[in-house]
């Protein structure tokens, strides 16, 4: 079947907050965030022909964009290399007398959760963005189980570093 | 910070993500132009064709054992090579079931465990090695032999076996005995399942690289995810 561009493009707007969530998590410098991007567009342009709509488009989406991204990662043994805070990280709007405080948290945990292995970080990507443990378990391929026993254990080890 | 505050805020901020990382979807046009094509098909001939030969090589020597009775040094030989490109074969079906089992849309963890197991596919000569060597010995038992019996006498009157009055079949012989039991020991070893011994990992690193070391790490990562381990 000849891919509809239209249909595509509009797919991509709608859910592209997923892609900028895993490159984002993926990769600490924006340099390789742009990269990253490119490829998981181009990967889901490739496979949009085999994408039948019977099935949840952001599902099948996070399936691939994660695949690319552990793949991407993998095959130029990048190195983890971390931004100075504040410099590339999400700026909270909130109170300025806890701004800052909450501010570090919140970039501390996320350097915690980008320091994470890939696969750890395809769990955590989806726990983020709120899916739940049988989404989680579906775009994974690992049971329900498995998926509560992972996260559990990440919260665990997050914790004890964020505390450390 | 508690993960699920972590998470809270994480999802506030999804609007000012798109700010910070753009996604140029006008390169897309440019994108959609280029043919698709996929680095994994080159792997996949090379693999079939591999698979043939292998297959050739193992009725060829089917018929050779058939023509020569059930025992006697030529047989044993032959059986030796039947092992070794039996286990070729296996190691060939397994690279193709990885293969084909790459489909998009498809699980993270089947992909990820399927491009592992492609990646580490030099590691099956480096499992293979040491039952290369009884194996070496037996070539130039059954190849010259063989191509007599095809009719094509390009070796001459050369028979190792009755040249050395029986000592290459009695080293064969020794070989076999020795490094059989511990070649299959050590094809068993050398895999994702023993990653978590120094010295099998020393060995994938050495022999393979670390890009196999890797993917091998990866590959019993994602079985222990599957197991819930």
């Amino acid at each position: 079947m000849r891919p509809d561009k239209e249909t595509f493009l509009a797919l991509i707007e709608k859910h592209k907050g997923i892609i900028f969530k895993i490159c984002y998590i993926y990769c600490p410098k924006n340099e390789d965030r742009d990269d990253l991007a490119q490829e998981i567009v181009f990967n889901l342009w490739k496979a949009f022909p085999a994408f039948t709509p019977a099935a949840q488009f952001s599902t099948w989406m996070y399936r691939i964009a994660l695949n690319v991204a552990i793949s991407f990662f993998r095959k130029e043994q990048r190195a983890i290399r971390f931004s100075p805070y504040g410099k590339d990280l999400i700026v909270i709007e909130e109170d300025p007398a806890t701004r800052a405080e909450t501010e570090y948290r919140f970039q501390r945990l996320q350097q915690l959760v980008q320091e994470l292995n890939e696969i750890d970080r395809s769990i955590m990507v989806l726990y983020l963005n709120d899916k739940t443990y049988q989404e989680i378990a579906g775009i994974m391929g690992i049971s329900l189980t498995n998926v509560a026993t992972k996260i559990s254990r990440i919260r665990q080890k997050l914790k004890s570093k964020f505390y450390q | 910070m508690e993960l699920d505050e972590f998470k809270s805020l994480w999802l506030r901020d999804e609007a000012k993500l798109d700010k910070i990382i753009r996604l140029s979807l006008s390169t897309l046009g440019a994108i959609q132009e280029q043919k698709v094509r996929s680095v994994l098909k080159p792997l996949y001939w090379q693999r079939a064709i591999e698979l043939v030969f292998h297959a050739a090589a193992i009725v060829l020597l089917g018929l050779f054992c058939w023509r020569h009775g059930g025992g006697g040094a030529y047989s044993l030989s032959a059986y030796m090579l039947l092992l070794l490109y039996g286990l070729l074969i296996i190691h060939c079906w397994n690279q193709l079931r990885s293969l084909w089992g790459i489909r998009h849309g498809k699980d993270v963890v089947s992909i990820q465990s399927a491009l592992a197991k492609i990646r580490s596919s030099s590691l099956a000569w480096v499992r293979l090695s040491i039952l290369m060597i009884p194996a070496m010995l037996s070539f130039p038992v059954v190849v010259p032999q063989g191509l007599r019996d095809l009719g094509w006498n390009l070796f001459g009157k050369f028979d190792i076996v009755r040249d050395t009055n029986g000592h290459w079949w009695a080293s064969e012989a020794v070989a076999f005995i020795i490094l059989i039991p511990l070649g299959t020991w050590f094809y068993g070893m050398v895999n994702h399942n023993h990653i978590q011994k120094s010295w099998v990992r020393k060995l994938i690193e050495g022999a393979a690289g670390k890009s196999v070391l890797k993917a091998m790490v990866c590959l019993k990562e994602l079985e222990d995810l599957q197991q819930g381990k």
